[in-house]
């Protein structure tokens, strides 16, 4: 089953909707790629991002990390909040 | 609600009106072509008849509104009820690019005001109850003579005074009081104004600016048509969840970075999730801060900039990053049914997830419509309001409301309750 998790920032503000899925990137903050633009792919997990001033860090975090899990263990370092959806694998 | 239009950087200095200047026209004469366009919207909310809200929008230099299949019923939309509402299909007449620009079509299936509010029982000789008593005071107001006793008796006394009433308001004198008899008694012309009071005062509580930052009139006025479509058509319940809210809209100008712009200054240097330099962003939803909801859109996705095309459809990022927003208008069971809406439609058409071919069961791009519920609810809206995500033919085809009533019945559905 997939695991999904949902990464809140100190403020309890969602920043982060996460997937072990091989999938998308999206900045929800950000308008949709134009037409024709493949989307920006990652081996180990899909994302969704909902704030624009800490979608960078969490990009140099992912760009960091090894793995799936070890993606979401150094969110927790870093002082997010990270959260199991429930009915998902997490 | 006051709606402005600013031409400055900077946003922080208000609310000293006068260290604002209005772009177009003043500040006043705005407002009253707003509330005039909001009284002309609740009319077709009322009346269905979007075809006369479009002959009453052209003078007024304002384009229709929200593509309502009125005949569909919240709710209980099923692809074939809603579809059925929309005959025949959308026709979409949109302009290229430019100020006026997106006038999209109006469902054939109108209703008269009359048959919209149409909660009064037809009346005729022995009626009897409470209807009756209304007809014989409305008709006693009227100048029934002589003055009808109010018992709630439909005799032959109140069949006269109904059919001279009948007579001298150029109706059928058949006595039989119907739809066009109670408007005539003006029952529904009471309940439109009731209707209106209410709208106004929580419009009244609402601020939308447009943020010229020097970008074009054009560019500036096209991105004002599609606010007026998108917040003006909210239902009360929305427009109240926006209670003291300022919404923002900034044009970014086609020869400025949006990190330029004071309000995203911050973002400089900064990249976005899925790796673009925010300083190249040619837009962004930044959701709601504290009584503030911002969002700004390109002027090239605009207007036509020689040598920048956006390549969008027309009006499609503004709608798109307006969609976002008016996530703030929503209830939490809307909230609720929004996210179930998501979950059951990913369950029942998983999008795809890694290619940028569409799916036609996902407007497109499909990997991005399918990746989140907000995306799904803004491209939702987009196709709502038929601006489309590019130009290609089959794109123009999927972003229209009669797409989303025969393929995407629920989210059809729920939108109709959101406008």
């Amino acid at each position: 089953m997939t695991r999904r998790y949902t990464v809140y920032a100190d403020d309890d503000k969602k920043v982060l909707e996460v997937s072990d899925q091989p999938g998308p990137l999206v900045s929800v903050s950000a308008p949709p790629p134009r037409p024709g633009q493949a989307p920006a792919t990652h081996p180990f997990l899909s994302a969704s991002a909902y704030d624009p001033f800490t979608e960078g860090t969490l990009r140099q975090i992912l760009l960091k990390s090894t793995s799936f899990d070890d993606f979401l263990a150094k969110l927790r370092e870093a002082g997010y909040r990270v959260v199991g959806q429930k009915n998902s694998g997490a | 609600m006051s709606e402005r239009v600013y031409e400055t950087d900077a946003l922080d200095h208000r609310p000293n009106p006068g260290a604002l200047r209005t772009v177009e026209d003043s500040k006043t004469s705005r407002r009253e072509r707003f509330m005039t366009a909001g009284g002309i919207l609740r009319l077709q909310r009322m009346a269905g008849n979007a075809s006369v809200t479009t002959l009453l929008r052209q003078p007024l230099g304002l384009q229709r509104s929200a593509p309502v299949a009125e005949d569909a019923s919240p709710g209980t939309g099923t692809a074939a009820d809603a579809q059925l509402a929309l005959a025949p299909p959308a026709v979409t007449t949109t302009a290229p690019m430019s100020a006026g620009a997106a006038v999209s079509q109006a469902p054939a299936t109108a209703k008269t005001p009359e048959e919209v509010a149409g909660t009064k029982p037809l009346l005729r000789l022995h009626s009897s109850g409470v209807a009756v008593k209304e007809l014989q005071s409305r008709l006693n107001l009227a100048g029934a003579k002589p003055s009808l006793n109010v018992d709630g008796l439909f005799g032959p006394r109140t069949q006269k005074a109904v059919r001279h009433y009948q007579a001298i308001s150029g109706l059928s004198a058949d006595a039989l009081v119907g739809r066009k008899t109670w408007l005539a008694l003006g029952v529904y012309k009471e309940t439109r104004s009731n209707a209106d009071k209410d709208r106004k005062a929580a419009l009244d509580k609402i601020t939308i600016d447009t943020v010229a930052h020097g970008s074009s009139t054009a560019a500036v006025a096209a991105a004002k048509t599609v606010q007026e479509q998108e917040w003006l058509n909210l239902d009360l319940v929305g427009l109240k969840q926006l209670d003291g809210l300022t919404i923002e809209l900034h044009v970014i100008p086609h020869n400025k970075k949006m990190t330029d712009l004071d309000e995203f200054k911050a973002l400089k240097g900064q990249t976005t999730f899925d790796g673009r330099l925010w300083d190249d962003v040619r837009g962004i939803n930044m959701g709601k801060d504290g009584k503030k909801i911002r969002s700004a859109v390109g002027e090239e996705a605009l207007i036509a900039i020689k040598g920048q095309a956006s390549g969008y459809g027309p009006g499609f990022v503004t709608s798109h990053e307006t969609g976002h927003a008016l996530k703030n208008s929503l209830t939490a069971t809307q909230l609720t049914t929004l996210t179930k809406l998501f979950s059951d439609r990913v369950k029942d058409h998983p999008p795809p997830a890694q290619s940028a071919a569409d799916d036609a069961d996902w407007l497109p791009p499909s990997w991005y419509t399918g990746a989140n519920e907000n995306e799904y609810m803004a491209d939702s809206i987009a196709a709502y309001f038929s601006h489309p995500h590019s130009t290609a033919a089959t794109t123009v085809t999927m972003y229209t409301p009669g797409w989303l009533a025969k393929n995407d019945a629920k989210m059809y559905a729920f939108l109709q309750t959101i406008f």
